[in-house]
């Protein structure tokens, strides 16, 4: 009955559709890269930060991850405020105590002040791609936005396709007057100078990762509802949607448990897209300083700098635009392995 | 096109000036009624040292840029202080009087003469009867009185204009063509500079006269207005390229001190939106000079070949002009900063001098007092709150404040956090970025509330906020009743901290009804005092110097400017204390040549120090 799950249990289709991905070999090993970066942004603290992982201080374990700032004074140190961890393990030396860094002993908000700001990358002292004019780690920064971006890409696409699909679906379903009004609303609200808007909004309120979500969603799923309304209205006259009708289902049960499984090719195919357009939204905005606050990590803001220093400190915006190639290209590799993997046109056979 | 609308202006002008010259000749016995009063004690000053080098040449096309194309070359009213207006007004009009950029004693500039009435509240004026405008209508008592009621019209659209018309200006009187009074509504000290100085810009009657109706501020956005200084705009292509010539003849080249001075024959501004781009064009030979003193720019940017090779010299000039006032302004109304001992925490949990050192390159200097450059007598010598993790741990446990597991200090469900209001700008936010890392060593945590300029004013004004960064522009007078009088420690009033205090209340009465200098000046010290003992204001940076790069064969005299240069190339002409440099077309071929030639001279950078601040 329910043809949604069954997509994810996996039916023969979705395998053929799966390995047909598998063989599209740049796609493929894009999304393993994606996958894992995505991991990694989630566990940043892990790869970068500026708290030890575990610290052995007089025979007793800290986890200063874990748990709120542990002051200094905690292991001897003259000063009440947070540890600095990589200065205690220089003072540990060989002795007994111990601590682990991250790979990256840096957060992503620390200024780095020994050598002067901005400073070439440095594998010595452990900057790799050097600091920003701040004296903070440029790969650092570049993580903790990467998960700032990615979380907001993924928040985004998830509303756009919620209010898109739901939208679209209905008014390509019941046609009529509803989708001809519907349709008008949509091309008014589709004309809404977005990037104004932004500018607006953002001089008289301080703009923050929730505001700017709202802010696009509000109009981001419009493009969504077009794909979706074409899809409902080729599926509404199909044999099964006539035969459930005449079972006598409700037009939503219609609308969600059959007709909705049937266009998760085009979904699944646009999602790539969409965590692009997003994640480069939220660069663009943050370029321009009409993203999140200061200080956030963010690649716009990072970009920004980088312009602006393109001579003395080339390494910024080779960073970061190396990195948001990548990204993209990654991201577009997977997208169009998908649309070739959902490509019905490699299935259907016409008797 | 352009140069058609000016033909027309021109023809129009000299044919205005004429009709008017006919009607001055038969109306002006009437006017001149009211009699001079007798026994005025005449003051001048055409004896403190004159600042143009002697060693000047005259001549040469300074090139110049813009960032913004101005909207308008009117000098009121609408879009009319721009970016191009710095230039253009203070090159084109010149005022009655004005201080000695380097004495600060009164000196006459369209006045020779002036006298102070009894009253306390009426200066007398005498003409120089060679001023001339610069269509060559002499200048006449009637144009002052023209132009206050110019400035009360409606119709320039000037509500700044209009208020400090009608609220700081009686009258004009008219006692012939060459003399005339200014009254003031109040009594005030330093009257000569109120009423001669601030009435301005002084304008044209025989050109404005009856032309200025409701369609005013339209049709004359890009109308030359003649003017009694030493340039005036000689072509417009709008949106890319502004031409100011030197006028021929001009009146005051023998002036005292206008001797020596806009020696550049005409300044070539061209639009460039961008700084970098700017940068480009002034390094590839293309503009004369270019304001360099941001830190990264002065440091890290010219370090190519023409300046190695010395084809583009550098100067670090010094001045002592009055410091605006930079840095936090703490809002004593929020709760969190009730209590004194946390206001001077916060002081003390700022970290600027390491910003200083590592974001500033050490170039800029601690603001240490409320009112900085306001003479001999006015500092108290006050160093400004220090870093000091420990001081604010004994501060804050002194107000009964514990550090919460988080680092920051914390009472009942208070938490030492402070939002810091600020314009949005990516440099100062790095700035405050690093202060807000080094605050969490102090127990603080500083939220960076970036707005939109306008926006972040106006919650400013509006004292919405707890901290707001400020940078507020210093008069030449101090104005302490507009910062700290309790009578405006509300909404919309630059009293930002909302401060109520009745000692601070009785210094400021005190220096508003002040007789003489010395006195405002140990007043100005006293408020200094307190504003630093009620722990008001954290000052920041500033910024007692200029900084230009400029090809070789612009020259700069010994000194390069006066004390109150801001800027040396970038407004230029300024009537007061600009047009001091020139241009050496013997050094230019000289340096073309050796450029051509790949020929190394001495690279220079100049400090000047005569006016640093020991």
């Amino acid at each position: 009955m329910s043809g949604f799950f069954q997509f994810l249990q996996l039916s023969p289709l979705t395998r053929r559709r799966l390995r047909r991905f598998r063989s599209i070999k740049r796609g493929y090993y894009s999304a393993v890269v994606l996958f894992i970066a995505i991991l990694v942004g989630f566990c940043a603290e892990l790869v970068a930060g500026n708290r030890a992982l575990v610290v052995r201080y007089n025979d007793e374990y800290y986890v200063p991850l874990l748990r709120d700032i542990i002051p200094g004074s905690t292991f001897g140190l003259s000063y009440d405020y947070e540890t600095n961890y990589r200065e205690l393990g220089e003072s540990f030396g060989s002795g007994p105590n111990w601590l682990i860094m991250p790979f990256i002993p840096y957060g992503p908000y620390e200024n780095d002040f020994r050598v002067s700001a901005p400073a070439a990358p440095d594998f010595a002292m452990k900057h790799f791609l050097g600091t920003d004019v701040a004296g903070r780690d440029v790969l650092s920064r570049l993580i903790y936005g990467f998960r700032i971006g990615i979380l907001f890409a993924i928040a985004l696409g998830f509303f756009e396709f919620l209010f898109g699909i739901t939208l679209g679906l209905t008014m390509g379903y019941f046609g009529g007057r509803f989708d001809l009004i519907g349709q008008r609303l949509v091309e008014i609200w589709s004309n809404v100078p977005v990037l104004y808007l932004v500018i607006i909004v953002a001089s008289f309120i301080l703009p923050s990762f929730w505001t700017l979500l709202g802010l696009l969603v509000l109009f981001g799923w419009v493009s969504k509802t077009q794909y979706m309304r074409a899809l409902a209205y080729a599926e509404k006259g199909k044999d099964y949607v006539l035969a459930a009708r005449t079972i006598g289902f409700s037009s939503t049960s219609i609308i969600f448990r059959q007709i909705l499984p049937n266009t998760v090719a085009m979904i699944v195919t646009l999602l790539p897209f969409t965590l692009e357009g997003s994640f480069a939204a939220l660069t663009i905005y943050d370029y321009l300083g009409f993203g999140l606050p200061p200080p956030t990590p963010s690649w716009g803001e990072l970009l920004h700098q980088g312009t602006t220093n393109l001579r003395n400190a080339p390494w910024l915006t080779l960073s970061v635009v190396g990195a948001l190639a990548l990204l993209l290209v990654m991201m577009t590799f997977v997208g169009e392995a998908l649309r070739e993997a959902f490509d019905p046109k490699n299935y259907v056979r016409y008797e | 096109m352009s140069i058609g609308i000016l033909g027309d202006s021109l023809s129009r002008r000299l044919l205005v000036s004429l009709s008017f010259a006919i009607a001055l000749a038969i109306f002006v016995p009437a006017a001149f009624a009211e009699e001079l009063p007798k026994g005025l004690k005449w003051e001048s000053n055409e004896t403190d040292p004159v600042y143009g080098s002697p060693q000047a040449k005259k001549g040469g096309v300074f090139r110049s840029y813009l960032s913004e194309f101005p909207l308008t070359v009117r000098p009121v009213g609408p879009d009319s202080n721009g970016e191009f207006a710095n230039n253009l007004v203070n090159s084109t009009w010149l005022p009655l009087v004005d201080r000695h950029p380097n004495t600060n004693k009164t000196i006459g500039i369209l006045a020779r003469e002036w006298a102070f009435g009894a009253d306390g509240k009426t200066v007398y004026f005498r003409l120089r009867p060679n001023a001339k405008w610069s269509d060559g209508t002499p200048f006449t008592a009637a144009d002052v009185e023209y132009t206050l009621s110019f400035l009360r019209l409606k119709e320039i659209q000037d509500p700044t204009a209009n208020q400090l018309a009608n609220e700081e200006f009686d009258r004009v009187i008219v006692y012939d063509p060459q003399t005339l009074a200014i009254v003031s509504k109040r009594p005030r000290t330093n009257l000569d500079y109120w009423m001669g100085t601030v009435l301005y810009p002084l304008v044209p009657r025989h050109f404005l006269q009856g032309k200025v109706d409701k369609d005013f501020v339209k049709t004359f956005n890009w109308t030359v207005i003649p003017g009694t200084g030493p340039y005036l705009i000689s072509s417009l292509e709008k949106g890319k390229r502004i031409r100011m010539k030197r006028v021929e003849n001009w009146w005051g080249t023998k002036e005292r001190y206008f001797q020596n001075r806009f020696n550049v024959d005409e300044v070539d501004y061209k639009l460039f939106r961008d700084d970098e781009v700017a940068f480009e064009a002034f390094k590839k030979g293309d503009l004369e000079h270019y304001w360099i003193t941001r830190p990264v720019w002065w440091h890290d940017k010219t370090k190519d070949e023409n300046f190695t090779k010395g084809y583009i010299h550098k100067l670090w000039f010094y001045n002592a002009k009055p410091e605006q006032q930079n840095g936090f302004f703490l809002n004593v109304r929020t709760p969190i900063f009730a209590d004194v001992n946390v206001r001077y925490a916060f002081a003390h949990a700022l970290n600027i001098d390491l910003v200083t050192k590592q974001l500033i390159y050490g170039d800029y200097e601690r603001m240490n007092e409320y009112f900085e450059g306001y003479g001999p007598g006015s500092s108290a010598g006050i160093k400004a709150r220090p870093f000091s993790p420990d001081k604010v741990k004994d501060l804050m446990e002194k107000s009964g404040w514990k550090r919460g597991p988080d680092g920051i200090w914390a009472k009942g469900n208070d938490r030492f956090s402070v939002g810091v209001t600020v314009q949005k700008s990516p440099q100062i936010e790095k700035r405050l970025e690093v202060l807000r890392e080094e605050a969490k060593k102090a127990g603080l945590d500083l939220r960076i509330v970036a707005m939109d300029g306008a926006a972040a004013f106006k919650a400013a004004r509006e004292k919405k906020f707890e901290v707001t960064y400020l940078a507020m522009t210093a008069s030449l007078f101090p104005d302490p009743k507009s910062y700290f009088h309790s009578d405006i420690a509300g909404p919309n009033s630059n009293n930002f901290f909302q401060v109520t205090d009745p000692e601070l209340d009785k210094l400021v009465d005190a220096f508003n009804s002040a007789k003489d200098t010395a006195t405002e000046a140990g007043l100005i010290k006293s408020i200094n005092k307190k504003v630093d003992d009620l722990g008001l204001f954290v000052g920041s940076w500033s910024l007692p110097f200029t900084r230009e790069a400029y090809w070789r064969w612009v020259v700069f005299p010994e000194p390069a400017g006066t004390k109150r240069s801001d800027y040396l190339t970038l407004y230029q002409n300024h009537y007061l204390y600009g047009g001091m440099f020139w241009m050496d077309p013997d050094l230019k071929k000289e340096t073309e040549a050796a450029k051509a030639a790949g020929k190394t001279l001495p690279p220079v950078t100049r400090i000047d120090t005569t006016y640093k601040k020991k």
